[in-house]
């Protein structure tokens, strides 16, 4: 239990404390409902590990792996919330309590340097060095999309070969695969760390900065809030929702980068219900898309239903994980509503799509 | 047992799915609720089982109530009476899963929901028609409709609204038996037939039944308001102004005094933003925090003539950052994120209370007995804070506050002992041993000194609506602290 030991104090704290405050809008909880799922669950659970009132186990691992580890609790407390859940499965792995899903990506991270096994790469001579991520190398139409707003804003990104960030085998509490899949990518990517590295990702930001401590790492709204100005666009008149990836937003505590964008472009921009450092997770986070795909799909919906309160005509963000089960979710809410006849209805596009059509001068 | 919970799960199963556990590390987080006790001191229940809707929560207690097995109703977890606590054993009934608005029905202000709806939820549904329900615990985030009434627990607002009792108009519950009846008036505000049998559970702990639906009557929201302070040489004089101000005839939303230690525990906004303790006049022994609410030229007025007839013994906070910070701890709980006055306020002891209710006259005299008593048993006082719960009156609900050292069995035992001391102190002075926490696992049997004769009459009533005394047994009638 050495890696939860080092939390012993924000752990008794917790179950000290138990205002609950972190439970009400955790998305695994509102779909499991059982408190295990939410934050102060966890926390009893952690410190019935330490004092031995429960084991290891199998059950004990669906339970803790059950969480976004989207960090909406943390928002809410004064505690180190995912650094423990964290340490709870990096405890559980390390004793062989594992999920298939999980494991299935640790293995394809591992041996074809992506998650979904596929290996495929993209390459492009430039000037910029543009980490695109294995989301956003599985999409072609995407890195096309990314590339051409890039360029039009002056940059000419570079890509090269690429292997994954790792991002979720830290999250999911592979501790030594990480390592490993660290070694690999400072050999793989090596020439460039030194490099000013555009990243579109959040997670692969998030990594490329917090855990491998790149020096010059710049996530692409960044570049294109100050760019963005100098540039011809068309603008746009519609209302626009932003969804905050909970690693760009509660990670990199960029939330003002992409407002400011979309409201460069135009947009009347409108905040859901839960917005910035309290924003709702879309499910796609912690592993959740490996190991419990309907739980993905209900908090996705979940997020649209509040997108559409919102009245906005579309719902947009900048994260490929968020904006494929966002696509999906908008998609299935507005079938249902039609279907319920109450004329509710929201699309989802991402903010690559909004800057190409804006530039499509 | 164990035979009986697994035959109970085993029927269960097929009506809950998923929403029916037996798995430790699903018990595990039904341990414990924030009552003090010792850091490894944990009731873990046999099983934990969600309901959606009263049909789902009378199959749970038809189960119990043929095989015997307690049941305990779980809401918000934030009680600090042990009345969750799961110390007979049973199942835990986690009573969040019912957080459906039934129906809304704002012509007549009223509005049905799911007990296990949190009053912050409700919150925001009703804000969308302009309204609210004026029942507001600091723990609203977390804490249901069904845990309100239930606990009784406190409100901001009491002094304008009441509490849950002033807002509950009729209620579903589950009795013992598994049978669900509706107790109450519907809509109407009042009744004057028959007995009033819905106020019976509220602050039951659901010891007689689970709560699973509630008819709720709410109220439009204030269109401003406006929030002061004032130092106050000594908790007489803040006794004094509270009078001064009721006979008035203002009408005061909220009405709280603290004593000058309390102060620092309601800062913790104001230390996050300014890393500095906020500056409080030598001379000040107590804090008086007042609200008021309603249309703009209605709170103007009541300001000034607030401001006039304290002016002789009191003096403004013009600090307004104070005012601002002790507001968000009570009301807008609108703390910077990533930190939160509750943890970090906890990171060493543990919060507990003495919550004893006396008559106005005698507040000074509590407050010594507070003082003597802590230092007498060792316990780091915390503060007072004295709210005002009952519509239009001075109603003294008082948190005596101290810190306890959960990892010193010693300064825990004194704790109990404190709070019984307390408690009979309270009785002595005329007045009652708890206005909000409730009789938890620690005042049961022992409050028959507070209830004499009618203490049997209680038994009576139990026994009728819970006839095996498998509704939260070891709560109201026993305690596991007090004797």
């Amino acid at each position: 239990m050495k890696k939860l030991e080092q939390f012993k104090d924000d752990i008794y704290t917790c179950v000290r404390t138990r205002c609950g405050f972190c439970t009400q809008e955790c998305p695994t909880y509102r779909d499991g409902l059982i408190e295990s799922f939410a934050s102060r669950g966890k926390m009893m659970q952690a410190k019935g590990l330490l004092e031995g009132e429960i084991k290891l186990s199998q059950e004990l691992a669906e339970s803790v792996f059950f969480c976004a580890m989207c960090g909406w609790c943390e928002a809410k407390c004064a505690l180190h919330n995912v650094d423990i859940f964290k340490a709870l499965r990096e405890t559980l792995v390390e004793a062989g309590f594992t999920m298939p899903g999980n494991d299935l990506v640790a293995k394809n991270i591992l041996e074809k340097g992506d998650p979904l096994g596929s290996g495929r790469q993209t390459k492009l001579e430039g000037e910029v060095t543009l980490y695109l991520g294995c989301s956003y190398r599985d999409r072609p139409t995407d890195t096309e999309r990314i590339v051409k707003v890039l360029t039009k804003l002056g940059i000419k990104p570079r890509i090269v070969e690429e292997t994954c960030c790792a991002n979720a085998l830290y999250n999911t509490g592979y501790a030594k695969e990480f390592e490993k899949a660290k070694e690999n990518f400072m050999k793989v990517y090596g020439p460039y760390i030194n490099d000013t590295i555009i990243t579109v990702c959040p997670s692969c930001t998030l990594t490329l900065r917090e855990y491998y401590k790149l020096p010059k790492v710049v996530h692409a709204s960044e570049l294109i809030r100050e760019l963005l100005p100098n540039i011809q666009i068309k603008k746009a008149n519609s209302k626009v929702t932003y969804h905050d990836p909970c690693h760009l937003g509660r990670g990199e505590r960029m939330f003002d980068q992409p407002r400011d964008i979309i409201k460069t472009l135009g947009y009347e921009l409108v905040e859901m219900r839960l917005n910035r450092e309290f924003s709702q997770c879309c499910g796609g986070g912690g592993g959740l898309q490996a190991t419990a795909t309907d739980t993905v799909k209900e908090t996705a919906k979940r997020r649209i239903r509040e997108a559409m309160d919102t009245g906005a005509d579309y719902i947009t963000t900048i994260c490929p994980t968020c904006e494929s089960t966002l696509f999906r979710a908008a998609l299935a809410c507005s079938r249902e509503e039609k279907e319920k006849g109450t004329g509710r209805k929201i699309k989802s596009k991402d903010i690559w799509q909004l800057l190409e059509e804006a530039l499509e001068v | 047992m164990q035979d009986k919970i697994l035959e109970a799960e085993k029927r269960l199963k097929p009506i809950l799915g998923k929403r029916v556990s037996i798995f430790e590390a699903h018990r595990m987080s039904y341990g414990r609720d924030w009552s003090p006790r010792m850091y490894g001191d944990d009731n873990i229940p046999e099983m934990v089982a969600v309901p959606r809707n009263t049909e789902e929560c009378q199959e749970i207690v038809k189960v119990a109530y043929e095989l015997g097995i307690p049941v305990i109703a779980f809401a918000g977890g934030t009680g600090m009476g042990g009345g969750v606590q799961a110390w007979k054993g049973g199942i835990m009934v986690d009573t969040k899963g019912m957080d459906q608005v039934i129906e809304f029905d704002e012509k007549n202000m009223s509005v049905r929901v799911g007990a296990g709806i949190t009053i912050w939820h409700l919150n925001e549904f009703l804000a969308k028609h302009g309204m609210w329900l004026p029942h507001q615990p600091e723990s609203k985030q977390a804490s249901t409709v069904g845990a309100a009434i239930g606990c009784d627990n406190d409100s901001t607002f009491g002094i304008k609204y009441g509490k849950m009792l002033e807002c509950l108009t009729s209620a579903k519950v589950v009795i013992g038996t598994g049978e669900a009846i509706e107790f109450g008036h519907r809509k109407a505000s009042m009744t004057s037939t028959g007995y009033k049998l819905h106020h019976l559970f509220v602050g039951s702990e659901s010891t007689l039944g689970i709560v699973t639906e509630a008819q709720l009557r709410v109220n439009y929201l204030p269109k401003t308001r406006t929030v002061m302070g004032f130092y106050v040489r000594t908790i007489e004089d803040a006794c004094f102004a509270c009078e001064q101000l009721m006979t008035s005839g203002i009408q005061l939303e909220s009405l709280h005094v603290n004593d000058k230690q309390r102060l620092h525990f309601y800062t913790h906004s104001y230390r996050v933003k300014y890393n500095r303790e906020p500056e409080v006049p030598e001379w000040a022994e107590a804090i008086m925090f007042v609200s008021v609410a309603g249309d703009q030229d209605v709170v103007d007025f009541f300001c000034t003539k607030i401001r006039d007839k304290v002016k002789d013994i009191a003096s403004e906070v013009k600090e307004q950052e104070i005012v601002t910070g002790y507001w968000a701890s009570k009301h807008t709980l609108q703390f910077e994120p990533f930190k939160q006055k509750w943890p970090d306020s906890q990171r060493e002891r543990k919060f507990g209370a003495a919550d004893v209710g006396v008559p106005i006259g005698n507040l000074e005299k509590m407050h010594d007995a507070f003082v003597n008593l802590s230092e007498k048993y060792n316990q780091k006082i915390l503060g007072m804070t004295v709210y005002n719960e009952c519509p239009q009156k001075i109603s003294p609900s008082i948190s005596f506050a101290i810190f306890v050292d959960d990892h010193d069995q010693t300064n825990m035992d004194n704790f109990y002992k404190f709070v019984k001391e307390m408690s009979l102190e309270a009785i002595k002075l005329e007045g009652t041993m708890s206005t909000y926490i409730g009789d938890g696992d620690r005042l049961g049997g022992f409050n028959q000194i507070e209830h004499g004769e009618s203490f049997e009459y209680m038994k009576k009533l139990k026994s009728m609506f819970d006839p095996k005394n498998i509704m939260n047994p070891g709560k109201k009638f026993e305690s596991r602290w007090i004797k």
